[in-house]
């Protein structure tokens, strides 16, 4: 674009203190958080010296860490079948051409649309319903719908931006479709499935609402977790818990975010 | 290549599991919520099948004096236009800090717009009950903000901040900014700034061709971020629970309390039916004048 | 339907009609070719007339609405491209980008099982054909455009198909390496016998590469032939405006004198050219004449003329002429030959003189 920056003719009074503020409350209340995971008082307001202490104490807490463990149970297993489903659907949208094309891509977006909460209600009614009991097994299927949005976009985006040229160079060159698809579609597929199953991942490791509806008694996850003890009071351990949940998503939105800007 | 027959099986087996998937465990399940919410009410919770009633609806309005007589209550119509104005300002207040925002982003070179939007990804990406409690902790009477404001000496008493609309809107505008930045963003970015020249060069001044010249061009950006903003702020639970208490109720907790101490299931099914029906109201009112889908922007 | 024998390729009525957002738009319409074996075949026509399209018919990447297709007189309908004994080097090259040069160039061997050794000693032939070897562990995005392009050669070459489909390959190359490029291609195609069927919308391009040349306009094949007869002999106003430069004369025939017919001109005057017999007394024609066919004298016989406007071009001199009432310019090319003098003036009035052989009647 044309030169944009150091144009006097852009600059607005106003604009570039509203963008420091913003980023300022987008990041402030994280970094308050994280030191205060590190705060040695227990009343938490003043700070009295740096300590790992909560840490220990949180990773020590056998109630948090099964309900840590049943977290990655759900989200690898509704990650694995969203992105499975979330990569064929966009082969088949990406590839083909049909007339009902539109309808099928809002049916692949409306967890994305409907409010969380009406979600949870009908999720719950439904399994409720049909008789299945309250457990992992449906904490699982609740959270592999609303990843498959999530892992299909990257996806998508990836196929989209993939030269078609290349797969009919394939054919041209022998291929049949199968190794057409073996040999150039999925290497080249690959980060955008790397990035969509980790952004599935993620989702499904920070969804509280739905999972607090259809979690039984034997499925708290480690978000429904913390939501209790929060409930109970505010303590250092909960500070570092939390600050804990914060590094794992950030660590995997960057990956997801690099493995996605990855050159072909 | 094949022939039709072949090439409806592919596409069937293809889009079929994540079709199945989401039309078998969402789809159906918000039908049968709207049939749950026209039933009658169990004794000890759940429902009773075949015994069909608007009761749910009725209770929305009014409520059942001792004589069995409707008599007009309002507690429930007060917490729906509680939640449209919480949504309706955290809506405005992202869009009046949002939009400079995204303005500021698309004027920044190449490599650093790049890593600003990174940033502002970041926290839709990071835990929302996470994000809502680090507020707590800077609201509380005893937290950061009262603490710094008695420091300085600004106050003498902590200034009431925790479970107050204030609170609730913080969190809330927090909770959704990057969703009203980045389409703003998105469509900022799109703009030949060769026009804004043009305008400079036909004698506009640096107001006009922002009035008439980027918001115009903003506009779609504008509208799928409000959209964005406003549809979970208006059926948010997380954030009126930690921060809203018991005196700032909004859809979402009131839903939540009648599967929970309140076991009223076809009354909370007729919660969520209305809360989704304004949903897509809004849905349908954006998609009228824009034609696409918000995430697609 | 009747296969040609020594057809490479055979179209029969082929028609593609695509689906566009604005209506239906006639891709192909209707093409009847043969492109003989071992031959350069090359496939003009201006952007949008329906080159790409053919070649991805042959290809088997699209199918045809109608008509037929026969490759070494097998029909193709229905055939995908993978069973297909044609290659093709894509415009944008289509090089895998995840693997080595290489490894693109025996991609083909391998997915016709063809043994390992044989791969790597083959593949070492192709690159050194096309001047890359030793590059073989690069990946395509460290090479220039030039070496790309050679590599989308090797790679379809590699796999010795019957046929051989160049999509525009020149057309994103500069022009010293383009010039170099065609040499380079005409050698190939002469040491391999493979036939080339090579799409360009550069007509100096296929007049010099070309066994015969196929000149395309709107789907529709109009003439097909040598460079020479495309050149000397084009059978239509599109065809004649497209290959080089060439003066276009309204006209009506207004007698015979043996093998000579005397054409009246509309702009004033009298020409006189070949009779092809192919039109009757009194009826309108168009003229092509070339502008270096056409000669200026001070006087003499010939049409009266007024030298308007002097453009000089190194090598030549174009004089651009106002003939009778003619709107239209008539342009005459004339060699510099150094010390030759005898150039001619602006504003001067000369006679134009054009010998009959040089006068093509076009059909339409
Ligand atoms: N997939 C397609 N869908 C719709 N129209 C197409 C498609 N491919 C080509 N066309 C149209 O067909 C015509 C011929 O295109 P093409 O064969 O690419 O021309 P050329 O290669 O000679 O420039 C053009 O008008 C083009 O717009
Ligand atoms: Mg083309």
């Amino acid at each position: 674009m044309l030169k944009r920056r150091g144009n006097p003719l852009w600059r607005f009074p106003g604009v570039a203190p509203t963008a420091a503020f913003v980023f300022a409350y987008l990041y402030l209340p994280i970094f308050i958080l994280i030191a205060f995971s590190f705060n040695e008082n227990r009343l938490a307001t003043i700070w009295t010296g740096f300590t790992f202490d909560w840490y220990s104490v949180a990773l020590n807490n056998s109630d948090m860490i099964r309900a840590a463990r049943n977290s990655l149970i759900v989200a690898s297993s509704a990650t694995f079948i969203a992105t499975l489903a979330a990569i064929m659907a966009a082969l088949c949208m990406t590839r083909e051409r049909f007339r009902r094309q539109q309808a099928v891509n809002a049916v692949i977006a409306l967890p994305l649309i409907v409010p969380e909460i009406v979600t949870a209600v009908a999720t719950l009614l439904f399994f409720v319903i049909i008789g299945i009991r309250l457990g992992l097994l449906t904490v699982i299927i609740a959270h592999t719908v609303f990843c498959i949005p999530f892992a299909y976009l990257p996806i998508r985006a990836r196929l989209q931006g993939m030269d078609p040229r290349l797969e009919e160079a394939a054919s041209d060159l022998y291929a049949d479709p199968w190794r057409t698809f073996r040999r150039i579609t999925l290497p080249l597929l690959w980060p955008g499935i790397l990035s969509g199953a980790m952004l599935a991942f993620i989702i499904s490791l920070d969804t509280f609402v739905i999972t607090y509806f259809v979690a039984g008694a034997g499925a708290t996850t480690l978000p429904v977790y913390i939501f209790g003890m929060i409930r109970i009071g505010i303590t250092p351990e909960v500070n570092a818990v939390s600050a804990l949940m914060l590094l794992i998503s950030i660590t995997f939105v960057t990956l997801s975010f690099l493995v996605g800007r990855m050159r072909r | 290549m094949g022939g039709g027959m072949g090439r409806l099986l592919r596409r069937s087996l293809l889009l079929g599991p994540a079709l199945f998937i989401i039309g078998f465990f969402m789809l159906l399940p918000l039908f049968l919520m709207g049939y749950v919410s026209i039933l009658e009410r169990g004794m000890a919770g759940g429902v009773q099948w075949g015994q069909h009633t608007v009761e749910a609806y009725v209770r929305f309005l009014f409520e059942r004096d001792l004589m069995d007589n409707l008599v007009v209550n309002i507690d429930y119509l007060r917490i729906f236009a509680r939640s449209f104005l919480l949504a309706l300002s955290t809506t405005i207040i992202a869009l009046l800090i949002g939009l400079p925002t995204a303005f500021y982003m698309s004027l920044q070179p190449a490599r650093w717009r790049n890593l600003l939007i990174f940033l502002v990804t970041i926290p839709f990406w990071t835990n929302l009950l996470v994000r809502n409690y680090a507020w707590i902790l800077l609201l509380r009477d005893s937290g950061l903000i009262n603490g710094g404001l008695q420091w300085l000496g600004l106050s003498s008493e902590p200034i009431r901040l925790l479970y107050t609309p204030f609170a609730v809107g913080v969190g809330l505008t927090y909770s959704f900014l990057p969703f009203m930045i980045l389409p703003i963003y998105a469509s900022l970015e799109k703009i030949d700034l060769r026009l804004v020249e043009a305008a400079y060069d036909l004698g506009a001044s640096k107001w006009q061709a922002l009035r008439r010249i980027v918001l115009p061009l903003a506009m779609p950006g504008i509208a799928a971020g409000s959209i964005l903003v406003f549809i979970p702020s208006l059926g948010a639970y997380v954030t009126p629970e930690l921060l809203g208490g018991s005196r700032q109720l909004m859809i979402g907790n009131l839903i939540q309390g009648q599967f929970g101490a309140a076991r009223n299931w076809p009354f909370g099914a007729a919660l969520a039916f209305v809360l989704l029906a304004l949903v897509l109201l809004a849905m349908m009112l954006y998609a009228r004048r824009y034609r696409r889908a918000p995430g697609q922007a | 339907m009747q296969a040609t024998s020594g057809a490479a390729i055979e179209t029969q009525r082929l028609t593609k009609i695509f689906d566009g957002p604005g209506g239906e738009v006639r891709a192909l319409d209707g093409v009847d070719l043969i492109i003989r074996e071992n031959e350069f075949f090359t496939l003009l026509g201006p952007s949008g007339c329906g080159k790409t399209t053919l070649l991805r018919l042959v290809a088997g990447f699209e199918q045809p609405t109608s008509g037929e297709l026969l490759l070494e007189g097998q029909p193709m309908a229905h055939r995908p491209p993978h069973r297909r004994p044609v290659n093709t080097v894509f415009q944008s090259y289509a090089l895998f980008p995840h693997m080595s040069v290489a490894e693109n160039v025996a991609f083909g061997l391998e997915m016709q099982r063809t043994p390992r050794q044989d791969i790597k000693a083959r593949v070492e032939r192709m690159l050194s054909l096309v001047k890359l070897s030793g590059m073989g562990e690069r990946r395509p995005a460290q090479l220039s455009g030039g070496q790309q392009q050679r590599v989308a050669l090797a790679r379809a070459l590699a796999n010795q198909p019957k046929v051989l489909l160049l999509d525009e390959p020149l057309s994103a190359l500069d022009l010293k390496l383009r010039k170099d490029m065609q040499i380079e291609l005409k050698r190939l195609q002469n040491e391999t016998g493979i036939t080339f069927v090579f799409v360009t919308h550069d007509q100096e391009e296929a007049l010099t590469m070309s066994d015969r040349i196929a000149v395309m306009n709107e789907g529709q094949v109009l003439q097909v032939g040598s460079p020479t007869e495309i050149y000397e002999h084009p059978t239509s106003r599109f065809v004649a405006d497209f290959i080089g430069e060439t003066n276009l004369l309204s006209a009506r025939l207004s007698r015979r004198d043996g093998s000579r017919a005397i054409f009246d001109l509309d702009g004033g005057g009298e020409l006189q050219g070949q009779d092809d017999g192919g039109h009757q007394e009194g009826a309108a024609v168009t003229l092509a004449v070339r502008p270096e066919r056409a000669e200026l004298q001070r006087d003499g016989p010939g049409l009266p003329a007024r030298v308007e406007q002097l453009v000089y071009f190194g090598t030549d001199t174009h004089y651009r002429l106002r003939l009778g009432n003619d709107p239209t310019p008539f342009v005459v090319r004339r060699q510099n030959r150094s010390g030759a003098g005898g150039g001619f003036a602006e504003g001067e009035e000369v006679r134009l003189h054009i010998a009959p052989d040089a006068v093509r009647v076009l059909q339409d």
